[in-house]
């Protein structure tokens, strides 16, 4: 047998006794050849297996993973030693379990890379690390060399060990903290140099503790009721001993220095250490109650710890220095040089405001440096938090108005010219204590500017937002590959309309080229054959809404000869996307039937311009093209394209082509839909069904796909028209449409505005388990929306801003109604009135709501960046909603929605603030989630802070009389656009304002609102 | 992985003599000099506090890693040179570049001569630089002759440390985005002290674009026209002991924002980088973008002469070195993407200027640290794996390179980009560099017909 065989008999079928001197026999070549084997066998043997029927496990015994290790330690290398797969674990266990063969075969071993494998694996996982003892004992008998950060890793556990090694004696003592103080003071060697470590080096020692107990019997505990759990506490109460109390101690029993141990906190602190950890250090400094001289001869290290990056350790240096910098022998200068570089950190405030405070004193004792106090002062006044503004401005108040003159004349000057530099910056507070050194505000000197919502939205038509319709083959192809990896909605109505462009220009052959495409779709056609990847994709059945590019890409690679979209299963019953869905299926049905019949029409409802608009012209030329070539367009596809169409920006071009049209009803709808007058539309009436056509109907209903694209355009044509009036005009009511069966489901002769209420529901929890059954009542807000129609369909597939009412996608949002909402926005770009409802019946009905209904947000709330008329009413309560959301990355989304609206004048301020207040006012979200928001919305733009200030206006009516949590949040913003705008406070905010006045915590931001001075207009 | 091994003779320290302190880095160079001067820079730092704050935050971006990966400390290259000192490093992840540069300012002493090499940054030494106040005068001794005249000797100290491929990949992706930046956005004091007070708590699950908006710098989800794209944000919290020294900050992002960088201005002749990858997910050696301007196989003679050029200036501009020197704008592109593919060159965002790195001069390394372009040339090696099936108007040429499992369609020459049908192509859209189908048909085609 060779040796590598005898190996594996040992690892195999014998013991640690076996192995150990066959490692000790190892020649220098054996080394390579055993180790080879031994990786190979820990491969093998540690892998999970069943044990016995129903129990998984190791398949390698405690012993041979033992066995393994010392063979490991006996041939490893540095770059296996060094590997992820080598684990402490191995050592601890050996150590524990078979210390005579470890030592024996590491002696032999001596391996150079221990001290650095040992200091690997403890930085890799601070759980695992090695004992100090055992360092120690590896230290003392030459296999490693002391490397500070090894030993600095492995001190803090040690008190770990100790409370086990206590807590394992049949009588721990009582006074544990002392037998542990006692014990270290026995070691030179860890209290000289290696417990000065723990000030050097990032470690646990935060964590590390001692927990001494009398170990409870472990198997007993079930029968005998003496050992459960809360007598055994009682009857054997735990010690916890801490390293800032086993340092304490030491520095009583004086085997430790004070004054080094307080230098070395100090110095400690300057690190930049985990946040837990300098805490700790700023425990034990504070523990050794550290005398005002012994402070004062630290003032050097003190006044470093102001440049740390961690707010904790400038406020404690900051604390700390308070009594001190009023002393003698305090050295001011480097204080100042220091503070001239935190004054303005946001992140720190009540330090700073200790700070400040002290510095406007310090002139009185020392007149010498008040020209340099008043400049860091002056400095402060550029913080964000107007309370450090306010305090700076007091001192610097005090300084300017002292009866004994402290500054001269330059740097009085110098003063108030700093002072004015920060003028714009400052908040309400700081600014009527400054006053008498400020030039008039610039808010009063200007015109106002005064925020309007956009009264009529003219889409631009132009060649600045013209869409390049995609050039040739090898573009198609390419865009092939963006439309497959992202959700482009832009990009796919390109790529559709290439497609019908180009049919008739494609290479021959094309389908080889579309095969890697095919590939990313299905993976699986790897290393099929062409007769096989034809047969699968034709047999392929593609489902949701991503289904239906598929289904196209897969009909482009066959030529089109079956059509696929129509059998594209994208709404189940527990689906809960969105209705619209379904008219895309059938627009997109309609593209792939000119496809498959090589019409060479294109869709209707191509956009031309960005994002989706289509220029009047373009449509029309559509429709003539169609009417040329003798189809009739498809109901679906005209639906669309009627919901796109920019008919605000109709031309005389485009009407001369109106006239051209054929079909009557086309040519009367579209003569009215891009007409200027604003009459109403004049809905013609269906002629009643003969009993088989509406037999033929209901069959062809049941049919995949069938339903808008199967009506015919007379059919069709009266929820056209409610379609582009709706488009049109939004929210009008259209009177005279009593007459047209059906027109009284919501959506066609009035806007569709689901009824809803705020409710509260209260859940009451009884902890039956517990002693008294204490009582929980959980309180939920919820948006309530009750509809009559429930059980109705719309009258048309086809009626776009109908299909949500009925849809039973309520308080249920649905994954996939966030990854297709952007699409379908896009297909109604003039009104998302009924999208928007649907988004926050779904998935805002309630605060705190998951994952899924955040990202639905998500995805919705980009729609309102975008160009386009004034918001209604759904899209201000998303926007609503969406600011008090609980999640951040909705709030900050919402905000950027709220200031680009403004931007764009779609911004309704007096709506959006009605509906902030009535969810506030019900407790729907807490009022803070809205107050951080605002100051990063303030001083944008004067027209964002007029509507800013509208908004809030129609808000704070609707807050209770009570004052709600964190309202002077709110009211200090609301001052600041008070005066930055100068409107007049409305009498119903002034009546509010005088309620809240009575409360004390509020009085002084109330008290801060200027007074106006520029009338607001009447309207 | 191929590695190199330092070994240093003594740990860097911070040493206290009768003169004041002294920071000595232990120096290890690749390119070791040939003369026995071993010494690099040796004179006093003029705010040697703020040099240890700024080395401070160079060892946390150092020891920082922003995916699921154990830490692996590697030490800060440091290029003397030009009358600078720049130390330079990566994170753990390589996600993140960070160099402080010390301008002439900020030194009073002597560049023995100029050189890169690696310093030994140990945690005792750091330690020690948090402990320099803030006006201690401090020494500098970058490099020691003792490193290679008493290597043997039994003092010497050998701490091994591994210098991945990735760090080399690393520079020449990190030097590709600098020179390809604009300055977007400059901070005040006030503002650049109010940075990180904008940023989301925690980590930052999407991209987020930095902007000012009112006077106030803001970090927001949707960008405008002067918004700056930053992946992985959070990063940016490496700068927050440097940030409240800063007198001012730049902010610069290339034109596609796939990398953002921001530059302190500390004052005194210093300077922080700190460059960001797209997202934390993204590391620099990971990148492609340079890739294209690497197809071109330069004379060995041109890299060379190239090479002993900017070795002896330091510093170039590239425009003002392609005027110089009658040399298209793309040659010298290609020149420096070849030399900075071997990790020679790095960017100066403040002077508009590539300075040089003193290290081995080894081409090899241009393929071995660029897969994809090995990749491509092995493609080529089968006469069949990449057609030509025509030559559009323009230049534009249509080829089939042979993927696994599918023929690729790419389009090489002509104006446009380049383009492929193939899985990366698709999912990057080109922002992460050309795939090797687009190179292989680009070096059978495009170098033939420049040929």
């Amino acid at each position: 047998m060779t040796k590598v065989e005898v190996f594996e008999q040992v690892i195999r079928q014998h013991g640690l006794a076996a192995l150990v001197p066959f490692l000790l026999e190892l020649t220098k070549e054996d080394i390579v050849p055993i180790r080879q084997k031994t990786r190979q066998l820990q491969r093998e043997l540690d892998r999970v297996v069943e044990i016995k029927p129903n129990s998984w496990g190791s398949a390698m015994t405690p012993e041979q993973d033992r066995m393994l290790f010392l063979a490991s330690l006996r041939t490893y290398s540095r770059k296996e030693a060094m590997a992820n797969q080598f684990f402490i674990w191995g050592l601890r266990n050996s150590v524990q379990h078979n210390p005579a063969a470890f030592w024996q075969v590491l002696e032999c071993a001596r391996p150079t890379w221990l001290a650095d494998w040992l200091l690997l694996r403890s930085e890799a996982n601070a759980w695992v690390i090695v004992e100090y003892p055992l360092l120690r004992e590896l230290e003392q008998r030459g296999f490693i060399e002391f490397q500070p950060r090894l030993f600095a890793l492995a001190v803090p556990s040690l008190l770990s060990n100790l409370g086990q090694e206590l807590s394992s004696q049949a009588a721990p003592p009582s006074n544990a903290l002392d037998v542990i103080t006692e014990r270290l003071r026995q070691d030179k060697t860890l209290l000289e140099r290696d417990l000065p470590l723990l000030f050097d080096f990032n470690t646990t020692l935060d964590g590390a503790q001692a927990h001494v107990q009398k170990a409870r019997p472990s198997h007993w505990h079930n029968f005998i009721p003496s050992f459960d759990w809360a007598q055994w506490h009682v009857q054997n109460p735990s010690q916890t001993v801490t390293w800032q109390q086993v340092l304490g101690r030491l520095v009583v029993v004086g085997e430790l220095d004070r004054a080094d141990l307080l230098t070395r906190c100090l110095l400690a602190l300057r690190r930049d250490f985990r946040r837990p950890l300098l805490t700790w250090f700023k425990e034990l400094f504070l523990s050794l109650k550290p005398t005002l001289t012994e402070r004062l001869a630290r003032q050097n290290d003190l006044v470093e710890l102001l440049a740390h990056p961690q707010p904790l350790v400038v406020n404690f240096a900051i604390e700390q220095l308070k009594n001190v910098w009023l002393e003698p022998g305090f050295n001011l200068a480097p204080l100042l040089l220091y503070a001239d570089n935190i004054l303005t950190r946001p992140d720190l405030k009540t330090g700073l405001k200790t700070l400040l405070g002290g510095l406007a004193k310090l002139p009185r004792q020392q007149p010498a440096q008040a020209p340099a106090v008043a400049l860091v002062l002056a400095a402060a006044l550029a913080h964000a938090d107007s309370a450090v503004q306010e305090r700076s401005a007091k001192g610097l108040a005090t300084l300017l108005q002292a009866k004994k003159p402290l500054l001269a004349a330059e740097a009085l000057a110098a003063t108030r010219a700093a002072i004015q530099d920060q003028a714009e910056l400052l908040a309400a507070p700081a600014r009527l204590v400054l006053a008498p050194w400020l030039t008039a505000p610039a808010a009063a000197t200007g015109p106002r500017v005064c925020y309007t919502p956009l009264a009529h939205f003219v889409p631009d038509i132009s060649s600045n937002t013209a869409i390049a319709p995609v050039a040739d083959w090898h573009e198609l192809l390419f865009l092939t590959g963006e439309i497959l990896h992202y959700d482009a909605p832009a990009a796919f109505e390109r790529w559709l309309d290439g497609l019908l462009r180009l049919q008739d220009q494609l290479p021959a052959g094309y389908a080889e080229q579309l095969r890697p495409y095919l590939l990313q779709v299905l993976p699986y056609l790897k290393g099929k054959s062409e007769t096989e990847t034809q047969a699968i994709v034709a047999e392929n059945h593609v489902s949701g809404y991503w289904g239906l590019v598929q289904a196209l890409l897969l009909g482009w690679a066959q030529g089109f000869r079956t059509l696929r979209v129509p059998s594209v299963l994208v709404q189940t019953d527990h689906d809960n996307s969105d209705p619209l869905v379904l008219v895309e299926r059938q627009r997109l049905a309609a593209a792939e039937w000119h496809l498959h019949a090589r019409t060479g029409l294109p869709l209707l409802s191509t956009p031309t311009h960005e994002p989706f608009w289509i220029a009047p012209s373009a449509l029309l030329q559509r429709l003539l093209q169609y009417e040329a070539a003798g189809q009739l367009p498809n109901a679906a596809d005209l639906s669309v394209a009627l919901a796109r169409t920019a008919y605000a920006a109709s031309s005389p071009e485009a009407l001369a082509m109106l006239a051209q049209l054929q079909h009557e009803g086309l040519r009367e709808l579209l003569g009215w839909f891009l007409g200027a007058e604003d009459t109403e539309p004049c809905l013609v009436s269906l002629a009643p069904k003969s009993l088989v056509q509406r037999v033929a109907t209901g069959l062809r209903s049941l049919l995949p796909g069938e339903g808008a694209a199967g009506s015919t355009l007379a059919e069709a044509l009266p929820w056209l028209w409610a379609v582009a009036a709706r488009t049109k005009f939004p929210d009008r009511e259209f009177a005279e449409w009593a007459t047209l069966p059906g027109a009284d489901y919501p959506g066609i002769r009035s806007p569709w505005v689901p009824a809803w209420e705020l409710k509260t529901e209260t859940t009451k929890h009884v902890a039956y388990w517990l002693s008294g059954n204490p009582e929980t009542i959980h309180r939920t807000i919820k948006l309530d929306f009750a509809s009559r129609y429930t059980s109705q369909d719309a009258p048309s597939p086809l009626l776009l801003y109908s299909l949500h009412v009925r849809f039973r996608g309520m308080a249920q949002g649905h994954w996939q109604l966030g990854s297709v909402v952007r699409s379908l926005s896009s297909l109604v770009p003039h009104n998302l009135s009924a999208l928007h409802w649907h988004v926050v019946r779904s998935v805002a009905w309630t605060d705190k709501l998951e994952s899924t209904e955040r990202d639905v947000l998500l995805a919705a709330l980009p729609t309102l960046l975008d160009e386009g008329p004034a918001f209604g009413e759904s899209t201000t309560l998303l926007l609503a909603v969406s600011l008090l959301h609980h999640a951040p990355s909705c709030r900050a989304l919402a905000l950027e929605s709220l200031l680009g609206a403004s931007a764009t004048s779609r911004l309704q301020p007096a709506a959006l603030g009605t509906w902030l207040g009535r969810l506030l006012a019900a407790e729907y979200a807490p009022l803070a989630r809205l107050a951080d928001l605002l100051p990063q919305a303030q001083a944008v733009s004067p027209e964002t802070d007029d509507a800013l200030a509208q908004t809030l206006d129609a808000l704070l009516p609707e807050l209770p009389a009570t004052p709600l949590r964190s309202l002077r949040k709110l009211l200090e913003p609301y001052a600041d656009l008070v005066a930055r705008t100068g409107r007049l406070v409305p009498a119903a905010v002034q009546g509010r304002l005088g309620e809240w006045r009575t409360t004390a915590a509020l009085k002084k931001v109330l008290d801060n609102l200027p007074a106006p001075t520029v009338a607001l207009e009447a309207a | 992985m191929s590695e190199t091994t330092f070994a240093y003779a003594q740990p860097s320290a911070l040493t206290s003599g009768a003169e004041g302190q002294a920071l000595q880095l232990a120096a290890y160079a690749e390119n070791a000099p040939a003369s026995s001067t071993a010494c690099f820079f040796q004179g006093q730092l003029r705010d040697s506090w703020l040099t240890a704050r700024g080395l401070t935050t160079l060892a946390k971006v150092v020891a920082s890693r922003f995916v699921p990966q154990a830490a692996a400390l590697r030490d800060p290259i440091v290029t003397a040179g030009a009358g600078q000192l720049r130390f330079e490093a990566f994170s753990s992840c390589n996600g993140v570049y960070a160099r402080l540069d010390l301008w002439p300012a900020a030194l009073d002493g002597e560049f023995v001569q100029s050189g890169t090499t690696n310093v030994d940054f140990n945690e005792p030494m750091v330690n020690a630089l948090s402990r320099i106040a803030r006006t201690e005068p401090v020494r500098l001794n970058v490099g020691q002759q003792e490193v290679t005249l008493e290597r043997a000797a039994g003092k010497v100290t050998e701490r091994k440390v591994t210098l991945p491929e990735r760090w080399i990949k690393g520079l020449t992706a990190a030097q590709g985005y600098l020179a390809q930046m604009d300055e977007k956005l400059r901070l005040s004091r006030a503002q650049a002290t109010q940075l990180l007070h904008a940023l989301p708590a925690g980590t930052a699950k999407t991209d987020l674009y930095l902007m000012l908006r009112g006077p106030r710098p803001t970090f927001a989800p949707m960008g405008g026209p002067s918004a700056v794209l930053v992946g992985g944000a959070h990063r940016l919290r490496l700068l927050d002991g440097l940030l409240p020294l800063s007198q001012g900050a730049r902010v610069y992002a290339t034109p596609d924002g796939q990398a953002s960088a921001v530059v302190l201005e500390l004052g005194g002749g210093h300077e922080f980088l700190l460059a960001l990858s797209a997202g934390v997910t993204r590391g620099f050696s990971g990148e492609g973008t340079q890739l294209g301007a690497m197809l071109d196989e330069l004379p060995a003679e041109w890299l060379a002469g190239a090479n002993n050029l900017f070795r002896g200036n330091e510093t170039f501009n590239p425009t003002l070195f392609g005027l110089t020197h009658d040399l298209a704008p793309a040659t010298v592109e290609r020149l420096c993407a070849s030399l900075s593919a071997m990790g020679l060159l790095g960017f100066d965002l403040s002077t508009n200027q590539y300075f040089y790195r003193r290290l081995p001069f080894k081409t090899d390394r241009i393929l071995r640290l660029n897969p994809r372009l090995k990749n491509a040339r092995t493609l080529l090696g089968n006469a069949d794996d990449v057609q030509l099936v025509s030559i559009g108007s323009g230049g534009r040429t249509e080829a089939r390179v042979r993927g696994t499992d599918a023929w690729h369609t790419v389009l090489v020459g002509g104006p446009e980009a380049p383009r492929c049908t193939c899985q990366w192509y698709s999912s990057h859209q080109g922002q992460r560099g050309v795939c090797k189908h687009v190179l292989a048909a680009q070096l059978r085609f495009e170098t033939g017909q420049a040929a």
